[in-house]
């Protein structure tokens, strides 16, 4: 017997949640990524428990475009990361304001 | 089983192979041995502008000037790929505004000593994504464009490597901008489960209206509010909209200068394909959405930009206020009772975006002039007597004003007139006086402007020296905008015939 | 729910397992505590630095490289699962995937992002 999609839905959902609460709530550039990242792979158990349910490959077809373009920004956002970092020795979101208004 | 490939469609993305494959080249010379990195980067910079007008002439070739004119829609790889009036419209669109960045950015690079290929190969995938975004049929192809460019513009806007504030914009821009996808994404997966799948035409047929009826209906309401706020993100809407001063000010200039325009009309195009073809039954919900959007953009926009010392940032406020005004074509599709009134607000859109993308890139072009050694050039305090200093400059920057203003006889009138139209035919006569109010505030800060170029003493004599790309470009846009504001049949009738084809049930 | 019931059972097997070894441990072993015991171990030699020094920057240019190119290879497999289904087309169009990703490892090769420096 699968997983009802019910659960999917209530898990990613929950997951969802605690990846925009990290986002928004952490100072930590990394870890606000790591956020986003839950983020999409809340998205990806939809796609993949929802395709499952009505016998449709297209969700799991998203689900490994998703995982392909989550690991491009993960490497554009480790090198801005890194840009600042070498510039300001931080990676703390609020000590980066030079610019207000 | 429908065949896996079809060699035909390989035709319909012509335009975009050509940018691919000259951006890879672009890529692959830029990092040739040095031949010396003064007379290499300029012959990029031509490549490029020449292969974004091979890409545009390429429409042309394939399917030649009378199906341009009135071009079938042609729906290739399974329903993924949509090539109608709608799509080559903004392509075009897209390419200008592509070419004049590329016309203003070399002399600006040069004085920021960052002028390499990969900017310029980083601009075309950029396009590309646009373009791929602008014939998106599904939600796939939608997320995966859609991410081309967003990557392209995080790397652009901190291209500066070595500017703290061109770092901070990258890194706000970025954690922005990638939370926005999540919550995109996230929306989609929950469209999907409930009409079960990525193709719009489909979920707009039936299944959207099925989806209502049926117990999952929260959540596929709740997967249409999330699709909203992540474009909400990307087009800058108020209270989406933290991420666009910063962004806007930090990057090099002649990349806010397509950020504002073609990231925007971007970002706009998949919301126009989506809430037109997907989930146009549920016109009323989401325009008053989008009507609450509107009217926070606006207001919060334009008074915020009234307190700007800094023009980037000002016209980044401005340029949240547009996308209000833009939203209120969007209310009208979603109101209209009739079919006419939808094209209306479609057309009108249309419209807008084009005539902005002149006008917004012209004046960055200005502020990108006034960039020298020693001086950043990006205060208003900057603009003093620069009437007397260049008075050809000082002219096309009143013109841009006027034209972002919306006053009479240029481009920027015809655009808001349409706009507003299309609000009092959907009977929302009250959002079209909120924006007339809200013109009214703007025309405080672009004149001020105007006041500190004609009436200020000169800081200082240095002359200006743009270059003849910066020339070119410049002249362009004020053609345009004082052309088509004196004579706008010839853009009325391309952004008529342009219109999505709404599908009957719409009415 | 029956389904579930073997399930249940390796998990309290896999909870007891763990918990009951630490305890055991806990009551056999002679709990002596002196300074070198509590030292951290660093392959047997004396620890010298502290233990949150920084990596060089190449370790994160290597991690990027690696995180893309590692990923981008989950389209390789769906392809290599249906390989006879999909064909000649299915062959052209990995050809040209291989080949974009090719592009990219040559750039970052020349720009010398590979190198130890």
């Amino acid at each position: 017997m699968p997983v009802p999609p019910v659960h999917a839905l209530v898990f990613s959902l929950l997951l969802f949640a605690v990846g925009v609460l990290g986002v928004l709530t952490r100072r930590n550039a990394i870890i606000i990524l790591m956020s986003i990242e839950l983020m999409m792979n809340a998205a990806n158990i939809n796609f993949i428990a929802f395709g499952l349910r009505s016998h449709d490959l297209t969700g799991q077809v998203f689900a490994v475009f998703t995982i392909a373009v989550a690991a491009g920004e993960v490497a554009v956002g480790l090198a801005v990361v890194l840009a600042l970092f070498r510039n300001r020795d931080t990676v703390y979101v609020d000590e980066v304001h030079i610019m207000k208004g | 089983m429908t065949s896996l490939f079809n060699p035909n469609d390989v035709r319909l993305i012509t335009p975009e192979l050509v940018l691919t494959i000259s951006a890879f080249l672009i890529l692959g010379l830029s990092v040739l041995p040095d031949l010396g990195r003064k007379t290499w980067a300029p012959v990029l910079a031509g490549l490029a502008c020449v292969s974004t007008l091979a890409s545009l002439l390429s429409f042309v070739w394939m399917f030649g000037l009378e199906a341009l004119r009135t071009p079938d829609m042609t729906i290739g790889f399974n329903g993924m790929f949509i090539l109608d009036a709608f799509s080559i419209f903004f392509k075009v669109v897209f390419l200008l505004a592509a070419m004049l960045t590329i016309l203003v950015s070399a002399r600006y690079l040069e004085v920021e000593r960052a002028h390499t290929g990969e900017y310029y190969a980083l601009i075309l995938f950029a396009v590309v994504g646009m373009m791929f975004l602008a014939s998106a049929g599904d939600f796939i192809t939608i997320f995966v464009s859609l991410e081309t460019m967003a990557l392209s513009f995080y790397i652009l806007v901190g291209f500066l490597k070595t500017n703290r504030k061109s770092n901070e914009a990258a890194l706000k821009y970025f954690l922005l901008g990638s939370f926005s996808t999540g919550i995109f994404l996230y929306g989609i997966s929950l469209v999907y489960g409930t009409t079960q799948t990525t193709v719009l035409g489909l979920i707009g047929i039936s299944r959207a209206k099925m989806a209502l009826q049926s117990p999952a209906a929260p959540i596929f309401v709740l997967g249409v509010i999330l699709v909203t706020v992540g474009l909400a993100f990307k087009i800058a809407a108020v209270p989406f909209h933290m991420w666009a001063p910063d962004a806007y000010e930090g990057a090099p200039t002649p990349v806010t200068a397509f950020l504002s325009t073609g990231s925007k009309a971007a970002a706009f195009v998949v919301l126009a394909r989506i809430f037109s073809m997907g989930f146009l039954p549920l016109g009323q919900r989401w325009a008053t959405l989008l009507a609450i959007l509107a009217v926070a953009s606006m207001t919060l926009g334009n008074v915020a930009a009234i307190l700007q010392e800094n023009i980037k940032r000002m016209l980044a406020y401005s340029s949240i206020a547009h996308a209000g005004y833009v939203l209120m074509g969007m209310i009208a599709v979603g109101l209209g009772d009739t079919v006419e009134t939808r094209e209306y607000g479609l057309k009108a859109v249309l419209l807008y975006l084009l005539v902005y993308t002149f006008v917004n890139i012209g004046a960055f072009a200005l502020v990108i002039i006034l960039r020298r050694e020693q001086v950043a050039g990006d205060r208003v305090a900057d603009f003093a007597g620069l009437s007397r200093r260049a008075p050809w400059a000082a002219f096309a920057m009143l013109v841009f004003m006027l034209s972002l203003a919306g006053i009479p006889a240029t481009a920027g009138f015809i655009g808001k007139w349409f706009l507003f139209g299309a609000v009092v035919k959907a009977h929302y006569a009250w959002l079209a006086v909120v924006a007339v109010i809200n013109s009214a505030i703007s025309l405080y800060y672009y004149a001020r402007v105007v006041v500190n170029m004609y009436m200020k003493a000169p800081e200082g004599a240095a002359r200006l020296a743009p270059s003849w790309g910066q020339r070119v470009a410049i002249g362009a846009c004020i053609a345009f905008t004082l052309v088509f504001g004196l004579y706008p049949q010839p853009i009325i009738a391309f952004a008529e015939r342009s219109i999505l084809a709404l599908a009957p049930w719409a009415s | 729910m029956v389904e579930y019931v073997p399930i249940l059972i390796f998990l309290g097997v896999a909870t007891l397992f763990p918990v009951a070894t630490l305890v055991i441990a806990r009551l056999l072993r002679p709990s002596v505590y002196n300074k070198t015991k509590l030292e951290a171990y660093e392959c047997g030699v004396p620890p010298s630095g502290e233990a949150r020094a920084r990596y060089p920057v190449r370790f994160y240019i290597i991690a990027v490289l690696f995180v893309v190119f590692d990923v981008e290879t989950i389209f390789l497999f769906p392809w290599a699962v249906k390989f006879k289904a999909l064909g000649v087309f299915g062959f052209i169009e990995m050809l040209v995937f291989l080949g974009i990703l090719l592009v990219g490892f040559a750039y970052a090769w020349k720009k010398g992002a590979l190198e130890w420096v």
